[in-house]
């Protein structure tokens, strides 16, 4: 996720969302799915994409994702 | 650029583009009736990787009409159309047309489509996707709707294309990956996201070599080593007869067909070139005695044939041909050399023979777009023979007492033309080629240049030079613009093939002269520095024009074309001819 929206590690926390990181606009949220994806080797389905609305529900979708 | 993650790719794409960012930019401009923003970054990197500091925007979805109106004049068009998506669910809804219905769809993906083709006219450039119906159609034995559909408009598109068209055939980037990797059906539903980034990944290497013709970073030059690399086996040791380069004998044909994709290379204008460690009477006789052997002595432009390391000879080798090292693809057997090549010389493209001999004539068709050029023009043909002949005027240097004498004895004569259409073509392609000589290094599209040629405003100059050893091409182009009483040298650049001949002082010259017939005494000129071009920084102040301002990166100049003419007179040695319409 830093990579996707060039910021440093240390600048991403569990509360890190769309509106404290201005890459994370649509195009950016389209990038940081398919790195995901890239990244843990899922599938993550359109409702899903909706719900990752900051760092905390990423990681926890990607989570469900990798159970399921 | 396969193994790398995206995320990564974002990452170093950002990097690059940081370390680029003082050079020049190229620019991009995406046109789609689908969602195709990750091809940006990977565009971007693809083409930073290899120096072009490149920016890719996206215009707005769905709108290539609209947009293709409003693009600024350095963009290059990059147009992803959709048949699929040309309306809602088209691939599909094609399926059960009437066959008038059919008829209108067709008629009017052909009207916009020469709606497209003229508003992009003016554009030097434009790179289009040829339609596919893969996607929807590889399972099909007979064609269905979707696909005859798509191949009508596609054949009404190779009909029809406008000159400055690239057509790329995206079923070639499909054919390199499968559809599985390429085809993203969720992305397409949700987001019309067709493409997945593992597809654009293999599309960027088909964009590349066009961008990089386009400013002038072709590979021009291919140098081969010897022993297993030309041929099979050791020449200096197995003998000239033995050595497996035919049919004849075994593991001979690897080696035949990458000889002759050298032959092909070199009738299309590249050179080819031997470095070896060798008794050079030992390759010698190979080229004399082996009548299977493709390439003939003809072919093969310069020789370094000693014991010297290949760096040093490489580095001989780009200031014989007077070409720059980045130009050069060095071929051999030895990863030692190989690596030593990469360590001193990393500009120059390297290829090591593959351990399986099967690979061999795929990996050198592989990385054939190297050497695109998007016109091959009658120049590009005669090169070889060219530089064959710049390589016998050298060693006759040594036989006389001073420059003057040789050049006198040459017979030069230099033919200069103005606004001179037949050639139009190769003056646009020095403009975008020439790199050393070159005084503002001003890249010229062939729209723009047409309409040069018709600006009364503007004086466009071409020289070709020929001596008594043949003929040397167009090989100057000066483009002189008249402002407010004032002549401004805008471009003036010669290819480095014919210097060291004093023709640049001759072409100065004629330029003045043209300036000067009509009644314009006030003559501006400009240098802008490149990585390339430090050789002629001291032009204009040798040819004795007054230096105006000075900054790390320009110096302007201004000359009283009266007083310039009373000051330089003729060489005597040098005939010059003006071809007059």
């Amino acid at each position: 996720m830093a990579d996707v929206f060039l910021l440093d590690i240390n600048e991403i926390d569990a509360n890190s969302s769309p509106d404290s990181i201005p890459q994370w606009d649509s195009i950016g949220h389209l990038n940081l799915v398919t790195a995901i994806e890239e990244e843990f080797g899922i599938k993550i389905d359109d409702e899903q994409i909706v719900q990752m609305l900051n760092f905390k529900l990423v990681a926890e979708i990607v989570k469900e994702s990798m159970k399921g | 650029m396969k193994d790398l993650k995206f995320s990564e790719l974002i990452r170093l794409n950002n990097e690059l583009g940081l370390n680029l960012k003082e050079k020049e930019r190229v620019e991009i401009r995406i046109l789609a009736n689908i969602t195709v923003n990750q091809l940006k970054p990977v565009l971007e990197y693809a083409l930073r990787r290899d120096g072009v500091n490149a920016v890719v925007g996206i215009a707005d979805y769905d709108n290539i009409l609209q947009e293709s109106t409003l693009l600024e004049k350095k963009q290059i068009p990059l147009v992803f159309w959709e048949l699929c998506n040309i309306t809602d669910s088209f691939a599909y809804k094609v399926e059960t047309f009437p066959e008038e219905m059919f008829a209108e769809y067709l008629n009017k993906a052909k009207n916009e489509l020469m709606m497209l083709f003229g508003n992009l006219q003016s554009s030097s450039l434009v790179i289009f996707n040829r339609f596919s119906h893969l996607f929807f159609s590889r399972n099909n034995l007979k064609p269905f709707n979707f696909e005859r559909f798509v191949n009508e408009v596609n054949d009404f598109l190779v009909k029809n294309a406008p000159s400055n068209f690239l057509l790329v055939d995206l079923d070639k980037v499909l054919a390199g990956i499968s559809f599985d990797i390429a085809f993203d059906p969720g992305g397409y539903y949700s987001t019309k996201t067709l493409y997945t980034v593992g597809f654009f990944k293999s599309y960027a290497p088909f964009i590349n070599p066009v961008i990089l013709s386009t400013y002038g970073r072709t590979k021009k030059a291919v140098i081969l080593d010897c022993d297993n690399t030309l041929w099979k086996g050791v020449v200096g040791e197995d003998g000239w007869e033995n050595i497996a380069l035919s049919e004849k004998h075994k593991n001979g044909i690897y080696f035949k067909e990458v000889q002759l994709l050298m032959k092909a290379l070199a009738q299309r204008g590249v050179i080819i070139g031997i470095c070896s460690k060798n008794n050079p009477a030992d390759v010698e006789e190979v080229f004399e005695k082996r009548s299977d052997m493709v390439l003939k002595s003809d072919d093969i432009v310069i020789k370094k044939i000693n014991w010297n390391d290949k760096a040093s000879n490489f580095q001989e080798i780009a200031k014989d041909l007077n070409i720059g090292i980045d130009s050069l693809v060095f071929i051999d057997d030895s990863g030692f050399e190989i690596n030593l090549i990469r360590e001193r010389l990393p500009q120059v493209k390297t290829i090591q023979v593959p351990e399986k001999l099967y690979d061999y004539p795929r990996v050198i068709l592989e990385n054939l777009p190297l050497f695109f050029t998007l016109k091959t023009t009658e120049e590009d043909l005669r090169r070889v023979k060219m530089y064959k002949e710049d390589i016998q005027r050298s060693s006759a240097i040594d036989t006389y007492q001073n420059i003057e004498d040789y050049l006198g004895s040459l017979g030069i004569q230099v033919v200069i033309a103005n606004k001179e259409w037949d050639v139009i073509e190769r003056v646009t392609q020095l403009t975008q080629k020439t790199n050393q000589f070159n005084l503002t290094t001003r890249r010229v599209q062939i729209g723009e240049m047409q309409q040069l040629y018709q600006d009364p405003d503007h004086d466009v100059l071409n020289l070709s030079v020929s001596d008594k050893f043949g003929s040397s091409g167009l090989t100057g182009v000066c483009i002189v613009r008249y402002a407010g009483g004032t002549a401004i040298i805008d471009t003036l650049l010669l290819s480095c093939r014919i210097l060291g001949r004093n023709i640049e002082t001759v072409f100065l010259r004629e330029i003045i002269r043209t300036i000067s017939e009509r009644g314009v005494r006030r003559v501006m000129a400009l240098y802008k520095k490149t990585l390339k071009n430090g050789q002629v920084e001291q032009f204009y102040d040798k040819h004795g024009f007054t230096l105006l301002t000075v900054s790390d990166t320009e110096r302007s100049y201004e000359a009283d074309s009266t007083v310039f003419l009373s000051g330089h007179e003729p060489l005597n040695y040098i005939e010059v001819i003006w071809k007059r319409d």
